[in-house]
């Protein structure tokens, strides 16, 4: 059907409704750069709402594992400190033991042996900012060496009676399905430097012993020292790999976060680039959208002149 | 042309025209014109009248025995078409359905936010998730205790919210259809009064009476409440329908009722019933309206209670509650250290004389503050026995209270167990603490659920339903309810008929089995409930009501001192779903002691002896399970308009709101359509019927022309008597 006619309040009725659809546009493209959102709501964003909620919340969770493994990685950041503390130590035993040897001198063997373990107690009965013992495994509320003096390590029939350190190690969760486990307990690092310590202690306790009181070594005393350098060499070159261990998974938590990152930077642009208002488009859209509005009522204001009341004279 | 022709025309003419013939004719053309400019005067004076026609003037010769004697009016025609309005006022009910619908989206969607606020569930899961990555790195921190509690209170939060949100916009659109349904019945009997006033008119030859646009602006007010059908009748009356021909107007006018109000957050229908004009006496039986409504903004109600709101609202409850069982799950799986004193578990509805119905091997162990193992009781479901710290393999008998008796002994010294009101209670003497390990090959099931997750001693999450809906009870299991409790049950379509109201009452003696059959039976093979070998019982309808919902709109019956009914043990009923997302909460143990959140797993073994570690403050597996809850892929069943899948809690929250997006912008576009429509059609209707200003004027001009030149006739024909007066 052919409209032929229009009806006037209709006429006004749909300028009316053009001028408001107009300005509706514009408001919208406004709201769209103001706030530099595409949308405000979850139905704003229509079939891509899904995988925009989805992706936030799956760069939220990598959020949490970054901030774990951040946790993590300052953790065994530490523990390599005191670690390389620990393989200095054995190191320094090793230079005791083989400096009296060399020099054919034990007087000051014993106290470098108690100061070496009252240091190495110190480093591995050391607690984190938590309060927990960073070398308990998992019972992070119990002193990891039980023993405080030489002597009472000496006493013990066996070193393993020095440790109450437990078994578990801790470990973060780094990415979706992705576990890696960190940490070191007391007895897993320094059994052998106990042992070593132990050894020694129970020499100079013994028959053949007391190295401070003579100025020269005797024979069984070079001899035991002599073997002993030996041992010293394994435990300094052991703890020197849990160094390196400990290295391995402090790399592998640095590589996660670099992993995660980068994945930060995908999530983001990702939701951005759904979100986030394009504003290069968002001004033209707002532009044309001025325009149209400036139409509608241009159409408005001129067909309200046209009427026939204009021209037709009043009679009489 | 010749003389004699002219003589012979003038003969013709010159008959009988008198100067009064002249002056009679030249005063009908002011009478009519005069009562055309009144027409025109009422156009022009209705240009904005909303329903308004315009008339038009049928002018006709006045004559008399064949002989000319001025004008008249034959009628004033009201230009109305019938297909134009009836495409107006069907375009307008669709229009007024989406407006509605979509008015209440923009509610919704303005309540529920936006993917950049972080309010989503998705972000609240993820936020329990980060939670407990922080807490696995310091677990004994009781800084990171607090944040998992923040975490698991807000997404509780946010579940109860949207609950309450979704239920208090149905509420609130509820009192809608109930308010509109007073002003929608005044329609009707105007409607009704207008057709027999129309009658009136026409017998008396009145065919353009302002009736009539009364009547139209009526009928397009109640085309927007319901789609309804129009026909005219000769009498200038028409009847009205709905569009599928359910009386509204015709020699009777039919009145709705409705009162509003859910039960168990099902709804009611919606009644009409025709009313006798003489004697307002109703006629016949009132019948549901609900499945007759075509467009309109009741349907647009209805629909957006029901279906949209009432789907989120099975969608968010079937999130709610994979949420709940998964997270107690995984929970119910840990230890915290230091172990808790003692373990009270959730109402499971079942009672003492219930059979015990596990199968497989579970471990309760008692543990020293520092977690090393005091004492361990080995139990052995399947085998009906249990061994403390290794001795001999003693009975536990066959029923729940038997079971706590034996626990109880076997704790000893060491601890108490009790079983009262659906809840188990474990505790142990002294600064000991309480563990449940399940073997890790043969692990202990009731319904699914392991030992320790089917009692809740560890739950995080609760509801005001219970999220295990797999009782583990057998058709032969006594049934426990109370004698004369009942269950009633409506059956309703998708287009919200209620088709069928069954209810049964308990009888003593009845097992499981014999109230399922008795729904059943109720039930009349319209729908069938089949109990599982879990324990859950499953709804089916038959090929005859394809899509229908059965409701539970009642339910009296409880199991023993548990305060259970038989339909919320089993989560029975269509309506039952939505009840997990309401009042959903952390729960209370765990709210008032952030500390009994497990983050260890406990570490017995089959050599563990007492004085051996079985759970540490430094383990973290626990809160690592707990993190990774999330994104282990549950399978959730069929809810809300989202089909059964199997998918992450944190995908199918992004789903929820997936759904409602596309449903919303589904009103939305259809919105757009019939507003188009309704535009299009208003738009033809006014260009047919509508006023024309400049129409009108230039008939204004024509007729006030036509008036003077019948007055100039009246003038000439004065000068004529004059001449003819002044010839002496």
């Amino acid at each position: 059907m052919s409209i032929n006619r229009v009806s006037t309040s209709a006429q006004t009725a749909y300028l009316l409704s053009q001028i408001q659809n107009a300005g509706s546009a514009l408001d919208k493209t406004q709201a769209q750069i103001a706030s530099g959102k595409n949308a405000t709501t979850y139905a704003g964003f229509g079939d891509k709402t899904q995988v925009l909620t989805a992706t936030l919340a799956a760069n939220a969770r990598n959020g949490a594992y970054t901030t774990a493994t951040k946790l993590a990685s300052t953790q065994v950041d530490l523990q390599d400190t005191q670690l390389s503390a620990l393989s200095d130590l054995a190191a320094q035993l090793k230079k005791a033991v083989s400096g009296s040897v060399a020099n054919n001198e034990g007087s000051t063997l014993m106290s470098q042996v108690q100061s070496i373990f009252d240091q190495a107690t110190a480093i591995l009965n050391s607690k984190d900012a938590n309060g927990d013992y960073i070398y308990a495994g998992g019972r992070t509320d119990t002193a990891p060496v039980t023993v405080n003096s030489l002597s009472d390590l000496v006493a013990l029939p066996a070193t393993a009676g020095a440790f109450a350190n437990g078994d578990l190690k801790k470990s973060v969760q780094v990415a979706d399905g992705v576990t890696v486990s960190y940490g070191v307990t007391a007895s897993d690092v320094a059994t052998g430097l106990m042992q070593t310590l132990k050894d020694i202690a129970a020499f100079d306790a013994g028959g053949s012993g007391n190295f401070s009181a003579t100025s020269n070594l005797t024979q069984a005393q070079t001899s035991y020292l002599t073997g002993a350098i030996a041992t010293t060499t394994t435990v300094y070159t052991d703890l020197n790999a849990n160094v390196a261990a400990n290295g391995f998974v402090a790399n592998r938590l640095t590589d996660a976060n670099t992993q995660q990152s980068s994945m930060d930077t995908l999530y983001k642009g990702f939701a951005s680039d759904i979100q986030d208002t394009n504003m290069a488009d968002a001004a033209t859209q707002l532009s044309l959208n001025q325009t149209q509005l400036q139409a509608a009522l241009q159409v408005t204001a001129s067909l309200n002149k046209l009427t026939l009341l204009n021209y037709l004279p009043v009679s009489g | 042309m010749g003389l004699a022709t002219v003589c012979a025309e003038q003969s013709i003419r010159t008959n009988d025209v008198s100067l009064n013939g002249i002056a009679a004719s030249a005063m009908s053309a002011l009478k009519t014109n005069s009562a055309a400019l009144s027409v025109v005067s009422n156009n022009i004076s209705n240009l904005n009248t909303p329903g308004y026609a315009r008339r038009i003037v049928n002018q006709q010769t006045l004559s008399a025995a064949g002989q000319l004697m001025g004008v008249d009016i034959a009628s004033v025609q009201r230009v109305a078409s019938a297909f134009l309005t009836q495409e107006v006022l069907s375009s307008g009910g669709a229009a007024s359905q989406y407006d509605t619908m979509a008015g209440l989206f923009s509610q919704l969607n303005g309540i529920l936010g936006g993917p950049g606020d972080n309010q989503s569930l998705a972000t609240g899961l993820t936020n329990v998730a980060s939670a407990f990555a922080t807490a696995s790195q310091s677990p004994t921190s009781s800084a990171s205790r607090t944040g998992v509690l923040n975490a698991i209170n807000n997404l509780a939060a946010g579940f109860s919210n949207a609950s309450n949100t979704i239920s208090a916009l149905q509420k609130q659109i509820d009192q809608q259809a109930v308010n509109s349904i007073g002003s929608t019945n005044q329609l009707l009997k105007q409607v009704f009064d207008l057709n027999t006033q129309v009658r009136t008119a026409n017998a008396a030859g009145d065919t353009a009476s302002a009736l009539l646009d009364q009547r139209d602006v009526a009928l397009g007010n109640l085309s927007k409440v319901m789609g309804i059908k129009i026909s005219a009748n000769a009498d200038g009356s028409v009847n009205v329908s709905t569009t599928d021909g359910v009386n509204l107007v015709s020699n009777t006018y039919a009145q709705l009722s409705y009162s509003g109000g859910a039960t168990n957050g099902s709804y009611g229908n919606i009644n009409i019933q025709d009313v006798n004009p003489q004697t307002g006496q109703a006629i016949g039986a009132a019948v549901a309206l609900d499945p007759h409504l075509s467009g309109g903004s009741l349907k647009g109600l209805i629909d957006m209670r029901d279906q949209v709101l009432g789907g989120l609202n099975q969608t968010l409850g079937n999130l709610a509650q994979q949420t709940a069982q998964t997270f107690n799950a995984a929970a119910n799986a840990n230890a915290a250290y230091p172990p808790p004193s003692s373990l009270t578990g959730r109402d499971t509805g079942l009672l003492g004389t219930d059979a015990l119905n596990f199968s497989g091997k579970t471990t309760l162990a008692v543990a020293d503050s520092s977690g090393a193992l005091v004492s361990r009781i080995d139990v052995d479901f399947s085998a009906g026995t249990l061994s403390v710290n290794g001795g001999a393999a003693q009975s536990i008998g066959g029923t729940v209270a038997r079971f706590t008796t034996a626990l109880n002994t076997a704790l000893g010294g060491n601890g108490t167990a009790s079983f009262a009101n659906g809840q188990l209670s474990i505790s142990a003497t002294g600064t000991n603490g309480v563990l449940v390990q399940d073997d890790a090959s043969t692990p202990s099931a009731r319904g699914g659920a392991g030992f320790s997750q089917f009692f809740g001693l560890n739950d995080l999450f609760q509801s005001q339903a219970p999220s295990i809906t797999a009782t583990g009870l057998l058709a032969s299991d006594s049934s426990g309810l109370a004698v004369g409790g009942k269950i009633a049950l409506s059956l309703k379509s998708p287009d919200g008929d209620i088709v069928k109201n069954v209810s049964i009452t308990t009888t003593a003696g009845q097992t499981i089995g014999d109230v399922v059959n008795a729904l059943n039976t109720a039930l009349g093979g319209a729908a069938t409930f089949t109990l599982g070998t879990d324990g859950s019982i499953s709804t089916a309808t038959s090929a005859l009501y394809p899509g229908y919902a059965v409701n539970v709109t009642a339910d009296t019956t409880t199991r023993g001192t548990t305060g259970m009914s038989f339909s919320t043990l089993f989560g029975l009923g269509a309506n039952a779903q939505g009840a997990q997302a309401a009042n959903f909460a952390v729960t209370a143990k765990v709210a008032g002691n952030p500390a009994s959140i497990g983050f260890a797993r406990p570490m017995l073994t089959a050599s563990s002896v007492a004085g051996d570690t079985i759970v540490s403050a430094g383990d973290n597996a626990g809160a690592i399970a707990l993190q990774n809850a999330i994104t282990t892929t549950q399978n959730f069943k069929s809810a809300g308009g989202i089909a059964a899948q199997a998918s992450s809690l944190s995908d199918y929250a992004a789903a929820f709101y997936q759904n409602l997006s596309t449903q919303s912008n589904s009103v939305t576009a259809n919105q757009v359509t019939q507003d188009g429509r309704l535009t299009e059609a208003q738009s033809r209707l006014s260009s047919n019927s509508g006023v024309n200003l400049d129409e009108e004027l230039m008939a204004l001009t024509s007729y006030q022309q036509a008036y003077a030149a019948g007055a100039r006739m009246l003038t000439v024909v004065d000068k004529l008597y004059q001449t003819l007066l002044d010839i002496q």
